[in-house]
């Protein structure tokens, strides 16, 4: 739930307005729903569609969009004090409110992007300095939020660790305005610095945003080839910062405090952060990452033809070679045991394909060589780009290489869905990408050890080898006219 | 992609449906309550003003139509269409489950006569209905498809009537899980997955003992233990989704809870469980989700359809409709999923060519031998 209020001093006129996440309508009353965007984004969503559809109002009242508000309830809280810019807290400082003239909230935008969410005092102080104005910070005594949850039925995961997160990066945005008198001017960085598929889709976001409201990227140096291979429109901030474990042996919160030691006192002076890693689960949105990131960096993204996932990609290539003999270049390792595609399904898949007298090779699997395959080095990007060129298909897991080959590369790919979801990470559905699942109820789980239904350390919900091998043929046959003897 | 809802007229002209859902009371601890109506109140379909919210409402959660029951009742087929004609149209219409289980006749082999004269009148009595189409046709779900004594003569017979009235032809699906050569050979469109009553798609979380009846007789146990089945909804689901398309054109058939306890006086009832819960949101809308994503890819364009059981079955715990104890939070969930599904659907496309028959066959076989030979 999302709420706003547009208020008019003259007529004393309230007009309440509603939304809610979107599960993919994205009708009039309902907000792209994004897992990168921290709190403070919806802020600025709620002012730019209240503002739109009010234009009379001068005031403009924005719920925190981490409370499930509706707008009946902030009017009651407002209803019968002076209007007047000012917050709204409970008896223990969490933000229940903004209120700042409708004006203020175009003027600065971009910087509201700093807002906590969690800390009214922290917030005053941000908006006064943007602002100029005296904001009043009202507590209301009789209503207190208590220990906010780690996650949420609405989809926020922002525990206590995470809302220090946002804390720091608005007590930096406060620095900054506080002791330079040129603060506007001065960017806005979103951290989000790894992991690299999470890379790929945040730069080919860069590409497609028409109202940035960022513009560098804090990230892992060591994604030095990605940036430089998928051309983002971001100026990257290297972290000398080796990418978060993948097995939780570091959590998010301590990996951003390093962070800001690591970037040291000169970035934080001349950036302000804003963290960009999920702030929300991904698999509640049923909308794809890049389109995730573009409504992080700034785009409304009010209709679904608005949405990169159902429009062409932005790059297509193919394979130059001749379509006999067909190669397949076939990724099955996810990075966790769950996210493999099932062992005995990739060698059947390899027999029956080989049997079929198509080519097949593997990328770092020499155990799959017994059964037909050749496997390949392509640990890098560079060599997994050599190799894809070399191969008509790719077929890939939910990870880095799918990510890259489909999004920039646009090769013609086969993506395998497990855990996960091909809405969420997929590539479109063109004659040069399918994603394959096998539709189980329990789909997407995004289990990280085993299977949450069955126990098993296989997910079974990946496409069996001969819809796979079908699917091969179907796009060999569409892309490039390959025939099976 | 057609959402269409089961639904009971039976809330008509009176309140003993009702009344009989107020007064059920569990019989077991085990047990979930049954649920009364919130928002929608106790309506009655005769009065108009009180079923124009209802089809609204189903509107506005993504479901395209009610499936409603047609059955022989003196003399003539029946239906309660007309209360729900003039709230639909070009985006909400009707299909009907034929209850032909309760007719004798359908089961003797040697009265083709009366069957034709049958499959005349059924069709009289459905074609001037607000209908939903599959492949074009008004859709037919023949409820017990295995008392039919000769199924493709009555389903010609059917198709014969059909167009004899003009209509142009009828989508007949058989309310069976699994084809085996049995139902789509003899002329039937598709089939639907049974419900969860008919079709127990996993093993209970209970499985009665010899010991276990002993104790229920000596008074140490609840009966419901060895009477009722209990299922896990989670694997009761995922069960139905395995490997599907090789159990054939099979529709799918969700529902966000089960617990049929009220028809089962006397023991022997379904019930699903999401932990201690009737329902889980989230997974009953994965089932959904999934449910229209397999429906889409493996469907013909024009005859892609899920069914929902369902808007308003209060009397085995399935309705959608907003209640007393679970407020709109199943409602919303239906409305989420379906939105959801979709929008996915939007992002797909249209399912892109497939290799032909000869070429899908060879490919199985040489996956078979794959698998011996691990």
């Amino acid at each position: 739930m999302l709420a706003g209020l547009a208020l008019s001093t003259a007529t004393g006129r309230i007009e309440g307005f509603d939304f809610q996440f979107s599960k993919g309508r994205l009708a009039a009353d309902e907000i792209f729903d994004s897992a990168t965007s921290p709190p403070a984004r919806y802020v600025i969503e709620l002012a730019r569609r209240i503002s739109a559809a009010a234009s009379s109002a001068d005031l403009l009242v924005i719920a925190n969009p981490l409370l499930p508000l509706k707008a009946e309830q902030i009017a009651g809280w407002i209803t019968g004090s002076a209007f007047g810019p000012m917050l709204l807290a409970d008896a223990d400082g969490f933000p229940l409110l903004y209120c700042l003239p409708r004006a203020a909230f175009a003027e600065i935008e971009p910087f509201l992007l700093m807002l906590s969410a969690v800390d009214a005092d922290l917030d005053q102080r941000l908006l006064t300095g943007l602002t100029g104005l005296s904001l009043p910070v009202h507590r209301l005594a009789g209503l207190t939020i208590g220990e906010y949850p780690i996650s949420t039925p609405g989809g926020w995961f922002q525990g206590s660790l995470r809302q220090r997160v946002l804390k720091l990066t608005t007590a930096n945005a406060i620095k900054i305005v506080e002791s330079r008198s040129d603060w506007r001017n001065v960017p806005v960085a979103a951290y989000h610095p790894y992991h690299a598929g999470s890379i790929v889709f945040f730069a080919m976001a860069s590409r497609d945003v028409t109202t940035p409201l960022v513009k560098r990227h804090v990230i892992c140096s060591s994604y030095k080839d990605i940036i430089a291979g998928t051309a983002s429109t971001l100026a990257p901030i290297w972290l000398k910062l080796p990418f978060l474990p993948r097995d939780g042996s570091v959590g998010e919160p301590h990996y951003f405090v390093h962070s800001l030691d690591r970037l040291g006192e000169a970035v934080l002076k001349d950036n302000f952060l804003v963290f960009m890693r999920y702030s929300r689960v991904s698999a509640v949105s049923p909308f794809h990452m890049i389109d995730h990131d573009r409504f992080s960096l700034g785009e409304s993204l009010t209709r679904t033809e608005h949405l990169r996932q159902v429009q062409p990609p932005l790059v297509s290539e193919r394979c130059a070679a001749p379509a006999a003999p067909l190669r397949v270049l076939f990724h099955v390792t996810g990075g966790l045991p769950i996210k493999n595609y099932p062992l005995d399904y990739a060698k059947v898949a390899i027999r029956c394909l080989r049997a079929l007298g198509i080519q097949i090779s593997v990328i770092g699997r020499p155990d799959l060589e017994p059964f037909g395959a050749v496997s390949v080095e392509a640990d890098e990007t560079d060599s997994l780009i050599a190799a894809v060129r070399e191969h008509h298909i790719f077929i890939g897991l939910d990870s880095f290489p799918h990510h890259y080959v489909r999004n920039v590369m646009g090769w013609p790919t086969i993506g395998l869905f497990g855990t996960t979801g091909s809405a969420n990470f997929g590539g479109g559905w063109s004659a040069q990408y399918r994603a394959l699942d096998a539709n189980l109820a329990c789909h997407p789980c995004g289990a990280e050890t085993s299977c949450p239904v069955f126990g098993s350390s296989e997910c079974i919900n990946y496409a069996r080898p001969e819809h796979l091998v079908a699917a091969i043929l179907s796009m060999a046959e569409q892309v490039y006219g390959f025939a099976v003897e | 992609m057609l959402v269409l809802a089961f639904f009971d007229t039976g809330f008509l002209g009176g309140d003993e449906r009702w009344r009989r859902l107020r007064e059920a009371r569990p019989a077991s601890r085990q047990h979930f309550p049954l649920n009364l109506p919130s928002t929608l109140g106790q309506y009655d379909l005769a009065k108009p003003e009180q079923t124009a919210p209802v089809v609204g409402m189903a509107r506005q959660a993504g479901i395209d139509g009610f499936v409603i029951d047609c059955r022989w009742l003196g003399g003539a087929y029946r239906h309660d269409a007309a209360v729900l004609a003039p709230f639909c149209g070009e985006a909400f219409g009707l299909a009907f489950r034929w209850r032909n289980g309760e007719e004798p006749v359908w089961a003797d082999g040697a009265a083709g006569l009366e069957q034709v004269e049958r499959a005349g009148a059924l069709v009289a009595a459905l074609k001037d209905a607000p209908a939903v189409r599959l492949g074009g046709r008004p859709v037919v779900i023949v409820e017990d498809p295995k008392h039919l004594a000769a199924p493709a003569a009555v389903i010609a017979a059917l198709r014969q009537a059909a167009e004899q009235a003009g209509l142009p032809g009828l989508y007949l699906i058989a309310n069976r899980a699994e084809d085996k050569g049995r139902f789509l050979s003899v002329g039937f469109d598709s089939l639907i997955d049974p419900s969860p009553e008919e079709w127990h798609s996993c093993t209970p979380s209970n499985r009665a003992t010899g010991l276990d009846y002993l104790e229920v007789m000596a008074g140490m146990k609840d009966s419901a233990d060895y009477l009722d089945r209990f299922f896990p909804y989670l694997t009761f689901t995922v069960s139905r989704m395995i490997e599907r398309e090789r159990r054939g054109k099979v529709m799918p058939r969700v529902f966000a809870s089960f617990h049929n306890w009220l028809r089962h006086p006397d023991g022997g009832s379904t019930h699903l469980m999401a932990g201690s819960r009737p329902f889980d949101t989230h997974l009953f809308e994965l089932f959904v989700e999934n449910s229209m994503l397999f429906a889409h890819s493996h469907f013909p364009a024009g005859e892609r359809a899920i069914f929902l059981q369902s808007w308003n079955g209060w009397l085995d715990g399935t309705q959608i409709e907003p209640s007393l104890l679970d407020g709109d939070l199943v409602f919303n969930a239906a409305r989420a999923a379906i939105d959801r599904g979709r929008y996915m659907i939007l992002t797909r496309g249209e399912t892109p060519g497939e290799i032909d028959d000869v070429l899908k066959e060879r490919v199985a076989l040489l996956c078979e031998a794959a698998k011996g030979a691990l």
